[in-house]
């Protein structure tokens, strides 16, 4: 039991690998004793993370450990095994079925106002950089420099920090248009799609923005990209009336907005 | 606008005091795991947040305890660790969009201070070979391997001390709570 109880102290410190960490945590699932000793274990961690250099005191050589941590985990390739033949047969099946299940599964998936949809290169963060927001123009430059999964990732980390900056709107434009620009999938670049998950998650930043209904410009490029991504996901209706608040707003996505509604309403009729 | 509902998704955090209690009591836990697999602490807390996240929003579970909470998201975390490092740390699934206010609020909500001042108390006044131990093992955050090539002092002879010094935290708190 003492052992376990130890087991159950490192799985809390993080020292065991992750299929210890399984093992260990069935344990605790089926024995009270070890779920109790979990608890003890994870309330001296938070204690002496929150309070721990008041409680400790500063101890340089040992606030740090100087020891590498092991590794903890198994690195495994998973490599193709087979001959050349299998190989090959493989690779053609799978380039046959893609050749005819592609032209199927484009015409479900790619709507009529996919070319409406497009984001220009000078997207709504790029127009409001001149607004002042120093500190988003920098948190904005330095996240552009990676691919869009880590700009995506480091702008939802900037929201989780700092739920309420005085930068929160404009973080959640940029992590709305980042997601609108990575949801566009598309094979050998005939049938583009978009990806709706993402475009949803597009949605609720923006929603956020102009329901909190805060400063117009930001509200404004909010609906602009909203009714991009309404025509994303093949909704019409839905990306005009937006267009429809950018006319009304008169300001300078207005003359945009009008030509986007004609555009719609010229595919719509032709429908 | 008539999409817009359709896709907002929140979560009343009103409505989960278990939730509250188990993401302040246990995200340092979670996260320490998510780590085992010697991923970075924020790609740790992604993965943390990121199965908080689903399993708020689809709501396809239900739980009946904090405890309950503890386990599922301990396992959830640690499986989607090992799926990341298999797939060499170049794509995290990223988590369905919570309000960050909310998950801000989740970790502010509820409040253990008093039982955080029992435990502070109780570490301030352990004997200094209980108090080193504990300092070297939850504060610093060395393994007993680690400890005994420091100290110069056999593994099982720190195994020892450690369960004597949580012994005694224990015998305390349960005299201080009752």
């Amino acid at each position: 039991m003492d052992d376990s109880k130890n087991m159950v102290r490192d799985l809390v410190l993080g020292n065991l690998s992750p299929e210890e960490s399984l093992r260990v945590l069935d344990m605790v699932e089926k024995d009270p004793e070890l779920s109790h000793e979990l608890e003890l274990a994870t309330s001296l961690v938070n204690v002496a993370a929150e309070d721990g250099k008041e409680l400790f005191g500063e101890s340089s050589t040992l606030k740090h450990n100087p020891f590498p941590r092991r590794r903890a985990f198994s690195r495994r390739s998973s490599a193709y095994a087979g001959d050349a033949w299998t190989y090959l047969r493989y690779t053609l099946a799978v380039l046959v079925t893609i050749g005819v299940l592609l032209p199927v599964v484009s015409h479900f998936m790619t709507g009529p106002y996919v070319a409406l949809s497009a984001l220009d290169d000078s997207g709504g963060m790029e127009r409001l950089r001149t607004a002042g927001e120093r500190e988003l123009a920098r948190l904005y430059d330095e996240s552009i420099s990676g691919n869009d999964e880590e700009t995506i990732r480091s702008l939802e980390r900037y929201l989780r920090r700092h739920p309420q900056s005085e930068v929160t709107g404009f973080v959640r434009l940029a992590l709305g248009e980042q997601y609108l620009r990575s949801a566009r999938t598309s094979m050998l670049t005939l049938f583009p799609g978009f990806d709706e998950s993402k475009v949803n998650r597009a949605f609720f930043q923006l929603n956020q923005i102009i329901d909190s209904g805060g400063n117009d410009r930001l509200v404004e490029e909010a609906h602009w990209l909203r009714a991009k991504a309404a025509l994303m996901l093949g909704r019409p209706d839905s990306a005009i009336s937006d267009l429809q608040e950018l006319l009304r707003f008169k300001g300078r996505l207005s003359h945009q907005a009008e030509q986007l509604i004609g555009d719609i309403a010229s595919i719509t009729s032709s429908e | 606008m008539s999409q817009t509902a359709a896709h907002r998704k929140t979560f009343p955090i009103a409505d989960e005091p278990l939730w509250v209690e188990a993401y302040r009591r246990y995200l340092r836990f979670w996260t320490n795991l998510a780590r085992t697999t010697l991923i970075t602490k924020e790609e740790a807390e992604d993965i943390v947040h990121g199965v908080v996240s689903s399993l708020l929003l689809k709501k396809t579970k239900q739980f009946e305890s904090v405890e309950h909470i503890r386990n599922y998201v301990a396992k959830s975390v640690v499986n989607r660790a090992i799926q990341l490092r298999q797939r060499g740390g170049k794509h995290i699934e990223l988590p369905d969009s919570v309000d960050p206010a909310s998950l801000e609020l989740l970790r502010s909500g509820g409040g253990d201070r008093v039982s955080s001042e029992i435990l502070r108390s109780i570490i301030q006044q352990l004997p200094p070979r209980d108090f080193e131990i504990i300092k070297l093992r939850f504060y610093s955050g060395f393994t007993f391997k680690e400890i005994g090539e420091l100290l110069n002092l056999p593994i099982s002879t720190l195994k020892s001390r450690e369960d004597a010094a949580l012994k005694r935290i224990r015998k305390q708190i349960r005299k201080k709570v009752s």
